[in-house]
């Protein structure tokens, strides 16, 4: 049940943030050509480009803006005419969607492998204690000389790392 | 002197080839006449590596054009300062910096254990000299990196080419070198790692004797990939200072890589675990500075930082594919081994949030291979190179980042083993307070973007936390001691150096993120400008009050005067005179412009001004002007991560006593 209460706040927290960001602003210049390499050939952002190709560019999605155009409708304009190769970044949909989601399902997959490993070891040493718990049913005293020798270490870190 | 260098050069292929035939056979023979002549023939090769390192220096300062390097990269009129940087100016250079550094740790790794390690010694030497072999190889045997080889114009010039106006910059003499001191450091955890391989001597004594080799590799290559940034801000004139260019990627990479083995050989250390994956890791980083260097020599990658295509790359490919071969074959051989009894008591333990940090370190790394690689993979499945620039990192790596974020936070306040609810209690109730309390501010100031707002209460969190950790720490001691607060505290640190600087690191990586919070706020003008015209910009008023000539030496600087107001109080708040420099046509190379940009900056926001003068007369000219927030925590992070590290790495004799007595136990051990 806590789980789920604090995953609920987690969501609503994001929720929350993205209502947030959402807050509209006018496009300017910057974020559209943000969206483009230079054409020029010059490697650099369209814009960071501060060559003559880059600030006519520029100059040109500025007229865009002016006449109302949104930002949608220029970058769309804009890669008809130039290309998908003039895109600053891989499209979010067909092939170059592998280029999106493949970050995101490497860090997924290696979170489950993550706790699956630490799942064993929890266990193993779950397995452990009631080996031990076994030990003293039958009167012997190694569990809990072992438990107190491994709390007797942790106290001795803990402290080392605290205060020496 | 520069035939000195030469043979020197060629001298090296024999002793570092004999130093790494001798070891191994010496080892594996158990002869140790043979281990010690291995070891010798290494100390010459760190002789010679310095020797043909100053012959270079010297063929640089005596203007010996008769050596093509010397002719690509200087010319009479290059000050002393960029006369010595032209020495790393160029792809043979810059190897055999590599190489001398390699040959200069080695020296240094054989000074260090004389008395100890004596078993993995001869395995480590073995590593290193065949590092060195594999670059006195490229050094010699290919024209394009011999930095030796003579001028192939037929005759001797009177004067060379130049430096590149690019690399007139103070980091030009800070970046090349800290990147490479970082990418060769790693070399010596690795070279450990594999010598407790192909020994078997596989406790955590390799990680226990490289601790301070990773942490002085990790801080250059931090120090490097910041320089750079701070560099590309100032001399690149485009008003940022990261863009994702594949180079910079390829420094990056080995830097994520080898921070998460940084955190994770804690746990091998205090816990034993994690061996396979600390091996892992420091393979990997190993793999990635050569990966780098591949991608910066290669010519397979265009980019403002590669070296002309110089065939190096099937060489460095090769060595590539042996490291990483060489390694994980070598890990998978010694599996059965280094398998341990990992224990754990809970996921919400200390153990667990370092592998979720190595988690995100590794998952930012392999966005960032991704992102170099992909428009290859691109291009040979649709017939488009797609580029992979700044939106897609923005997006994939930035809440990536933010994780990380948390988890700096996060990590500290865990126990080992265990998280009690009482222990999440006592040590999350101040930061979280603090954290809202942060948040609340930040939104009753207007903030309104979700992603700063999280990043910004984010970083109120790290700095709660490592401020609870030294007042605790502080308060604990001066409870315990009866000393004064201010010598608890002096104390404190000086009694867990390794702690309490990584807790200073973890300050600095904090205001790096401050640094980046200020990106969506950046905001740019651009307009052409007559003298006393002004332009507006968020809150300054700035007049342009004219430019002039200044003929220099081997160039023309154009130098423009501005002048910033406060716009609403009219208030003048300073001069500044960005400039444009026309380099002079020299042998081969044409007149060349370059933009030396002007910026004022505080610690809430830099003014960035890139100027471009007409060329026709002097009556109009182009302005690029940038409000770039929060810029300067980027370069007092810097400051604050050394000043951590170098706490982090002052001599510790607690340290030293603890690893004597390791080591007189190993010792015993191996003689049993």
């Amino acid at each position: 049940m806590k789980f789920k209460r604090w995953i609920t706040v987690l969501v609503m927290m994001v929720l929350l943030l993205q209502g947030l960001s959402g807050t509209a602003m006018a496009v300017t210049v910057r974020e559209v050509a943000g969206e483009f390499i230079c054409n020029c050939g010059c490697n650099k952002g369209l814009a960071h480009c501060d060559m003559e190709c880059g600030q006519s560019m520029r100059a040109f999605i500025k007229t865009k803006i002016d006449s109302g155009l949104g930002k949608a409708q220029i970058v769309a304009y804009l890669k008809e005419n130039y290309g998908k190769e003039a895109l600053a970044a891989p499209e979010k949909k067909g092939f170059d969607l592998i280029a999106w989601i493949m970050p995101f399902a490497v860090v997924f997959a290696g979170g489950i492998g993550v706790v699956k490993i630490m799942s064993s070891w929890i266990d193993r040493n779950d397995n452990d204690d009631d080996g031990d718990r076994d030990d003293n049913d039958s009167g012997d005293v190694r569990g809990d000389t072992k438990e107190a020798g491994m709390h007797d270490e942790r106290i001795e870190n803990e402290l080392k790392d605290f205060v020496w | 002197m520069a035939s000195i260098g030469y043979y020197s050069l060629v001298a090296l292929l024999g002793t570092a080839l004999f130093a790494t035939v001798m070891s191994v056979i010496g080892k594996v023979r158990n002869r140790k006449d043979m281990i010690l002549s291995g070891e010798r023939a290494a100390l010459v090769s760190g002789g010679l590596l310095i020797l043909s390192a100053i012959s270079l220096f010297y063929s640089f300062l005596a203007r010996d054009f008769s050596l093509q390097y010397v002719y690509n990269y200087s010319d009479r009129s290059l000050s002393f300062i960029y006369t010595i940087s032209g020495f790393w100016a160029g792809n043979a250079g810059s190897l055999l910096m590599w190489a001398v550094f390699l040959g200069v740790f080695q020296l240094i790794l054989i000074l260090q254990n004389r008395r100890k390690n004596r078993d993995v010694m001869p395995w480590v030497i073995a590593i290193m000299s065949t590092q060195v072999t594999f670059f006195a190889f490229l050094l010699i045997f290919l024209d394009s990196t011999n930095p030796f080889a003579p001028v192939s114009l037929g005759y001797i010039p009177q004067d060379g080419q130049g430096l590149n106006p690019m690399l007139h910059n103070p980091g030009m003499y800070l970046h090349p070198p800290t990147t490479y001191l970082g990418y060769v450091g790693f070399g010596v955890p690795f070279a450990f790692a594999m010598a407790a391989l192909i020994s078997g001597k596989l406790s955590d004594m390799w990680i226990r004797t490289t601790r301070r080799w990773t942490i002085f590799a990790w801080f250059f290559l931090t120090i490097g990939n910041i320089v750079g940034a701070w560099w590309a801000y100032y001399t690149l004139g485009w008003g940022g200072y990261w863009a994702w260019d594949p180079v910079e990627n390829s420094s990056f990479m080995p830097w994520l890589v080898g921070t998460a083995y940084l955190h994770s050989v804690m746990i091998q250390e205090k816990k034993g675990m994690l061996k396979i994956w600390n091996m892992a890791l420091i393979i990997l980083t190993f793999a990635l500075t050569i990966l780098g260097t591949l991608i910066t020599r290669s010519g397979i990658i265009n980019s403002v930082h590669t070296f002309s295509s110089s065939g190096l790359g099937p060489y460095l490919f090769a060595f590539l594919m042996l490291a990483l071969g060489g390694g994980f074959g070598l890990l998978i051989y010694r599996l059965p081994d280094l398998k341990t009894e990992n224990e754990l008591d809970s996921i919400i333990s200390r153990e667990s949030m370092f592998l979720f940090n190595n988690l995100i370190l590794l998952g930012i790394a392999f966005t960032t291979l991704w992102g170099t690689i992909y428009p290859f993979i691109s291009e040979a499945v649709q017939g488009v190179k797609v580029t992979v620039g700044q939106p897609f990192y923005d997006q994939v790596s930035a809440p990536l980042g933010i994780a990380l974020l948390f988890l700096i936070g996060f990590c500290p306040l865990i126990a080992w083993r265990r998280a009690s609810l009482e222990n999440l209690r006592r040590n999350f109730l101040i930061p979280l307070i603090a954290s809202f309390a942060g948040f609340s501010t930040f939104l009753v100031m207007g903030l309104r973007h979700g992603g700063v707002l999280l990043t910004a209460t984010l970083i109120v969190f790290v700095l709660s936390v490592i401020f609870m950790e030294f007042y605790r720490g502080t308060t604990a001691r001066n409870r315990m001691t009866g000393e004064g607060l201010a010598n608890s505290f002096v104390n404190l640190i000086w009694k867990n150096k390794r702690r309490y600087g990584g807790y200073m690191i973890h300050i600095g990586v904090a205001m790096i993120f401050v640094a980046f919070i200020g990106g969506p706020f950046k905001h740019t003008v651009e307009k052409s400008l007559k003298p006393g015209d002004a332009v507006n910009i968020r809150n300054y008023k700035v007049v342009f009050d004219g430019m002039r000539d200044l003929p220099r030496k081997n160039k023309l600087t154009v130098e423009a005067t501005m002048s910033v107001f406060d716009k609403k109080s009219g208030k003048k708040l300073g001069v500044v005179k960005p400039q444009k420099d026309f380099f002079k046509e020299t042998g081969s190379q044409p007149e060349q412009p370059w933009t030396r940009v002007a910026v004022r900056s505080t610690s809430r926001e830099d003014l960035y001004f890139i100027f471009s003068p007409d060329e026709q007369g002097r009556e109009l000219a182009s302005f690029k002007i940038v409000v770039n927030p929060l810029m300067r925590w980027m370069w007092m992070a810097g400051f604050v991560m050394t000043f951590g590290t170098v706490i982090a790495l002052w001599p510790d004799e607690g340290e030293k006593r603890r690893l004597a007595s390791i080591y007189s136990r190993e010792a015993v051990t191996s003689e049993v």
